[in-house]
């Protein structure tokens, strides 16, 4: 639902989602550093599967998409994660588009990363049930965030397609309630079993200068 | 990084999504037959669904709209060509999702020979054709024959091909367990290479500042 083919935006709307896109996945890569890794990693991976399959639901059928999650957990590295997710998907099994990689990419990555930007300190303040609420918002309001995004490019393209896009985002509603309670449950287990991926353990600074020196004395004694 | 039962929990995913029926990647199909000058076909959903009232564009090869309509319940639409020729037709749900397909002129061929030789043949072949003797019964059959069993065997084959080819389509669409673990082993190759490059760089900017 929310890959965009090609042959259905205008060059404008390609050309500014390249650029948007072009811009977070920079500040994403610089955002990365090595402890990152792995986590980008293996979220682009569950982003990859997790919106490949599609269930038919009603007249639609829809897929998860994880924007929530990623935002929480990846900040601004939410947009090379998706990116690469993306891209496979588009080579490997004709899944969106390749000029629209852009447009996607920004239409799945934005709402995400600017809600989990947003989000992720009120996770600290609050209790279990808070956490969950909060996720469950995050999850709901980045799928709404992405329908609007690709409404807009959509409406922006050509105007044929303003009546047809109360569909779009009404077909949106029972996917955001499916990643609200994926969204809120994940992040009440991240937060109890790995809660330095939120931001969350009040000591993270300490473990980094005390491992790694260590570890480089021993590479100079060697 | 994250819960050291995450990789796990995705291969479930993985294996739980593969197992469960319907498991195709989420795109719009077009497919089209040419039947004498009528140019008919359905659009549908890999995975189950019919697009139902969506806008159907046909265009000539210079790109002009020759036919703007909609599908019917059943996703299906047709219109009737005015001379052989390449078409192409759109299917456009409106709400992101496209596809086209192309007809070429040739398709056309079993059917102009049917179409066009048929009312002619018939009319000069009562003439000449019922003189002769012993021909009288067979006349205008034999000289029809040729391009109707042409054109028949045309139709014929259409239809008995459609279920195939819609098959093929679908199979085509279909996600392989061995592709997603590609695509999985392709991402950890690229997470390596970045945590590659980073050690490097740390390396080379000499001990850590």
């Amino acid at each position: 639902m929310a890959h965009i083919p090609d042959g259905v935006l205008s060059l404008p709307v390609l050309i500014g989602g390249g650029a948007l896109a072009a811009a977070g996945i920079g500040l994403g890569l610089r955002a990365i550093d090595e402890r990152d890794v792995p986590k980008t990693a293996i979220l682009a991976a569950l982003f990859f599967v997790g919106s490949l399959f599609s269930v038919p639901i009603g007249p639609s059928s829809i897929h998860l998409l994880l924007g929530g999650t990623m935002g929480l957990v990846l900040g601004v590295a939410t947009f090379p994660a998706v990116f690469v997710g993306l891209l496979l998907q588009a080579t490997m099994f004709g899944f969106g588009g390749i000029s629209t990689l852009g447009v996607d990419t920004v239409n799945m990555a934005l709402p995400g990363v600017v809600l989990g930007v947003l989000a992720r300190p009120l996770l600290g303040r609050v209790s279990t049930a808070g956490r969950v609420a909060i996720g469950a918002g995050v999850g709901a309001l980045a799928v709404a965030g992405t329908a609007g995004g690709m409404a807009l490019a959509l409406a922006l393209s050509s105007p044929d397609y303003v009546p047809s896009l109360g569909v779009v985002v009404a077909t949106q509603v029972p996917l955001a309630a499916i990643e609200a309670v994926v969204t809120g449950v994940l992040v009440a287990h991240l937060a109890r079993v790995k809660p330095e991926v939120l931001g969350l353990t009040a000591f993270e600074p300490a473990p980094l200068p005390v491992v790694v020196p260590a570890a480089e004395s021993i590479e100079v004694a060697s | 990084m994250i819960g050291r039962s995450t990789p796990l929990a995705v291969i479930v995913w993985v294996a739980v999504g593969l197992a469960s029926a319907p498991v195709a990647a989420h795109s719009l199909k077009l497919f089209v037959t040419v039947d004498g000058m009528v140019v008919s076909g359905h659009g549908f959903f890999v995975g189950g669904g019919r697009p139902q009232g969506v806008v159907v564009k046909i265009r000539d090869a210079d790109g002009r709209d020759l036919h703007d309509g909609r599908t019917d319940a059943n996703g299906a639409f047709a219109w009737t060509a005015p001379a052989p020729a390449a078409y192409t037709v759109l299917l456009d749900t409106g709400d992101g999702h496209f596809t086209r397909a192309e007809v070429t002129a040739d398709r056309f061929v079993g059917a102009t020979s049917a179409s066009t030789p048929a009312p002619v043949a018939a009319a000069p072949a009562s003439g000449p054709e019922v003189a002769k003797p012993g021909a009288v019964a067979r006349g205008p059959d034999a000289i029809v024959s040729a391009a109707e069993i042409e054109a028949a065997v045309d139709r014929a084959l259409a239809r008995r091909l459609q279920p195939l080819v819609e098959a093929q389509e679908r199979s085509e669409a279909r996600l392989r367990f061995a592709d997603i673990m590609g695509g999985i082993g392709m991402i950890v190759g690229l997470a390596g290479l970045g945590a590659w490059g980073m050690a490097r760089r740390r390396e080379r900017e000499g001990p850590r500042a």
